[in-house]
């Protein structure tokens, strides 16, 4: 109720400026530091704010391009050198980027005091070497080709200021001292919004907007009011709108359907009292009718998942999707002796994602089969954080996250020891694990394919995941500027252009 | 006044027996909603989601292609149920623990007092938002909710107006001729106070309605497979772009329902305590 009269606040209150780029972010941002980001919010602050050493390019296809990096070795898979660019400065007077913010970028995710959320992407990073002021070489225990693709060139790689982290008590919450780019924070007001402003220090390409305002709009309903009414430049909405948008633009309004690489699942805990048959589990991918959630979700415009990588990325699968059987899920359930089984499904109540309209279909299809599902819906922050729903008693539950080209970034999570974090489905599987591990040291395309596709079978068959969709959105942006986007669509606001 | 003549001025009201006929017609469609709905009110078609009104669906079909004529039936169902029973547990309880703080020692007194300003001190929406999550909401959670908050409000009627009637002549009377606080109290005060306290009671069911649908709006309230008004509007608010008329089919009979109740409340007070009115 709030976000919904807080749109149309915005759009009566927020001032016009001319050179203003102004973008709907979902909420606002909790940690714009890359130890502990999570939200859409602080993925779109990091990728914009902190340089890499490569990362992907903007376009319709994942290539990776050098960022703050002169130069990089990929030669030797275990040992990656790199020569970064010289004069990059960090905003906030934190001097130059040099190696040494490098080492402690990456080497303080291996540090379990941080309590760094992505430490399983830096599993395989054994040091950084700091071999001159601008150059160092990436020591990994092993040869690795997904480090890279997963980790280096995504928004983990993202690099931060020893100096200003340091200074800033280890960590940033959601306002860096230091960034180097285009633009840099200025300002945030919680509710309201974040202004970024050019950063005088940058010597590359400037930006072509005085300042980009990030404010926090959480219903799609919102977002295009404020952009029909002028006081929107972009926004990401949800696929649903693309039909009616694309049909009837707002004025002044570009409409590009995205379909990204962030898979949605419904997680099923095998733990859960409800659910320790496998026969109960299999019955519920079975009964949940698919295609009809795709209706009603992103009216068709997203497809049939088969697994966690995306349609046409590595190790995506090429097996049909799993049909629906009434009748072979009744005869489990029946075989199961669960008839009358209550379970919860925990989800995002967000107001315009579909998601309630995905939970009650599972709902109704899950009492065609015996099994009573109680629906909770949450808002995000509940939802992701809560610890009765993190480490003790997850059921059901419907899952999006973001998604990178290279699967292994989310698929090495359901592991063992991430039960109590990530891993809610709790699966627990030997051949899993090693799969896991033995696919950050595959060098070979064709063959770290072969593993990620008999890593999904494996999660399909243990019954902890009905595979749904990877998200498909509608990006809206102002045909005054050239917008820039990654290949999902997720965008790189720092280098938009006016026409 | 006696029952006759006040049914009487009831019924020459033109807004009270506007709003009699309104409650009556909802009551009426609410209790007969399984032969009034077109359609299973869960049922899921999502091949004719969002379907305009048509002879299939009147008011047509939401986002999962429900019927939404045959939810809107149920939805009074659980409205007009969660009314009902908030006012009356809230009556009863608010006007039991009215009566002890009236006749109870004085420390009970000011500690029932204090609660009571502590639990109205707290927005009924807010209490939702908070609590809801932590017990999952639901129809229990939602009425344990309204009956929490509305008890404090019928207590301190219920109190005030005992405090009143317990100086009245006709109670000293009564004292001086042996008869006990409890039985005065029942037999004689509370006959005297109950009244109004029910003319006020049945200006509170729209406003129980409403709360309702407003913290079934929220997502903390009703929950599927159950409908209410609340639900069916926030689906509207989704689609209200290009299915406007899920905003109206779940906020006509919210806005009827509000109406017809507050007429007939308003109709009765005039018809049965006119001091009410005066106090307005």
């Amino acid at each position: 109720m709030i976000a919904k009269l807080s749109a149309l606040v915005l759009c009566l209150a927020l001032p016009v400026h001319a050179e203003t780029l102004r973008i709907a972010i979902p909420s606002d941002p909790a940690y714009v530091d890359p130890a502990y980001f999570g939200s859409t919010s602080e993925f779109y602050l990091i990728d914009n704010l902190y340089p890499r050493l490569a990362k992907y390019a903007p376009g319709d296809a994942w290539k990776w391009e050098l960022d703050a990096a002169k130069s990089v070795d990929l030669s030797d898979p275990q040992n990656i050198k790199f020569e970064l660019k010289p004069g990059l400065i960090w905003s906030g007077g934190f001097g130059e980027l040099t190696a040494e913010d490098v080492k402690y970028s990456y080497e303080r995710h291996l540090n379990p005091d941080l309590g760094s959320g992505i430490i399983a992407e830096f599993k395989l990073l054994d040091n950084v070497e700091v071999t001159g002021k601008y150059t160092g070489i990436i020591h990994l225990k092993a040869p690795s080709a997904s480090f890279w693709t997963a980790t280096m060139v995504f928004t983990t790689g993202a690099i931060i200021s020893k100096a200003a982290a340091e200074a800033a008590g280890g960590y940033f919450e959601a306002v860096p001292t230091a960034t180097i780019g285009p633009y840099k924070m200025k300002s945030f007001e919680p509710g309201m919004k974040i202004v970024l402003d050019r950063d005088q220090g940058w010597t590359g390409t400037p930006g072509a907007f005085d300042e980009i305002e990030l404010i926090p709009i959480a219903d799609d309903n919102g977002a295009t009011i404020a952009f029909e009414a002028g006081e929107l430049d972009f926004t990401t909405l949800n696929a649903l709108d693309f039909d009616m948008l694309s049909t009837n633009p707002p004025k002044g309004g570009v409409v590009k359907l995205a379909q990204s690489v962030d898979p949605f699942w419904l997680g099923i805990t095998e733990t859960a009292p409800a659910l320790q048959d496998i026969r109960v589990r299999q019955a519920i991918q079975l009964a949940v009718d698919v295609p009809a959630i795709l209706s009603a979700k992103s009216n068709g415009k997203a497809v049939q998942a088969t697994g966690l990588a995306a349609p046409g990325t590595l190790g995506a699968r090429t097996t049909p999707p799993m049909a629906r059987d009434l009748e072979r899920a009744k005869a489990l359930i029946a075989e199961a002796g669960a008839e009358g089984t209550t379970v919860r499904l925990d989800f995002v109540s967000t107001a315009s994602d579909g998601s309630n309209a995905t939970a009650q279909i599972i709902q109704a299809n899950l009492a065609e089969i015996g099994l009573v599902v109680e629906l909770n819906g949450q808002d995000e922050g509940t939802f992701w954080s809560i610890d009765s729903i993190r480490g003790t008693d997850p059921q059901l539950h419907l899952k999006s996250w973001f998604g990178n080209p290279d699967a292994l970034y989310i698929m090495q999570y359901f592991t063992r020891e991430q039960i109590k974090s990530w891993n809610w489905e709790a699966l627990q599987n030997d051949e899993y694990e090693a799969l896991v591990d033995q696919a950050r040291t595959t060098i070979d395309e064709g063959a770290r394919s072969n593993i990620y596709q008999r890593m999904q079978e494996i999660m399909e068959a243990s019954g902890d995941f009905l595979f749904i969709s990877h998200e498909a959105y509608t990006v809206l942006s102002r045909d005054t500027m050239e917008a820039a986007y990654l290949p999902d669509g997720r965008p790189v606001f720092a280098v938009f252009r006016l026409k | 006044m006696s029952g006759t003549i006040g049914l009487r001025m009831l019924l020459r009201d033109p807004m009270g027996l506007f709003g009699l006929v309104l409650a009556t017609l909802l009551i009426l469609s609410a209790v007969f909603a399984p032969l009034l709905a077109s359609h299973d009110p869960a049922a899921i078609d999502v091949a004719a989601k969002l379907q305009p009104p048509s002879a299939a669906h009147w008011l047509g079909t939401d986002e999962i292609g429900r019927d939404t004529w045959s939810r809107v039936l149920y939805g009074g169902r659980v409205a007009l149920a969660v009314a009902l029973s908030a006012t009356v547990l809230s009556v009863f309880f608010g006007g039991l623990l009215g009566l002890i703080a009236a006749l109870g020692p004085r420390w009970l007194d000011h500690l029932l007092v204090l609660s009571f300003d502590t639990v109205r001190s707290y927005p009924v929406i807010i209490l939702a938002l908070a609590i809801g999550p932590i017990f999952g909401g639901g129809i229990v959670v939602l009425l344990g909710l309204l009956v929490a908050t509305s008890i404090p409000y019928y207590a301190r009627v219920m109190r005030s107006s005992v405090i009143a009637q317990a100086s009245a002549d006709y109670v000293e009377a009564l004292r001086a001729m042996g008869m006990g606080r409890i039985r005065i109290a029942l037999r004689h005060i509370l006959p005297n106070v109950i009244g109004p306290i029910l003319i006020l009671a049945s200006m509170d069911i729209p406003a129980f309605i409403m709360a309702e649908a407003g913290i079934s709006f929220l997502g903390v309230g009703v929950k599927a497979p159950a409908t209410s008004w609340g639900m069916i509007l926030d689906q509207g608010f989704r689609y209200i772009g290009h299915t406007p008329w899920l905003v109206i089919a779940g906020g006509l009979p919210l806005i009827l329902a509000t109406l017809g109740f507050t007429f007939l409340g308003e109709a009765l007070r005039d018809a049965f305590d006119p001091r009410l009115k005066r106090r307005g």
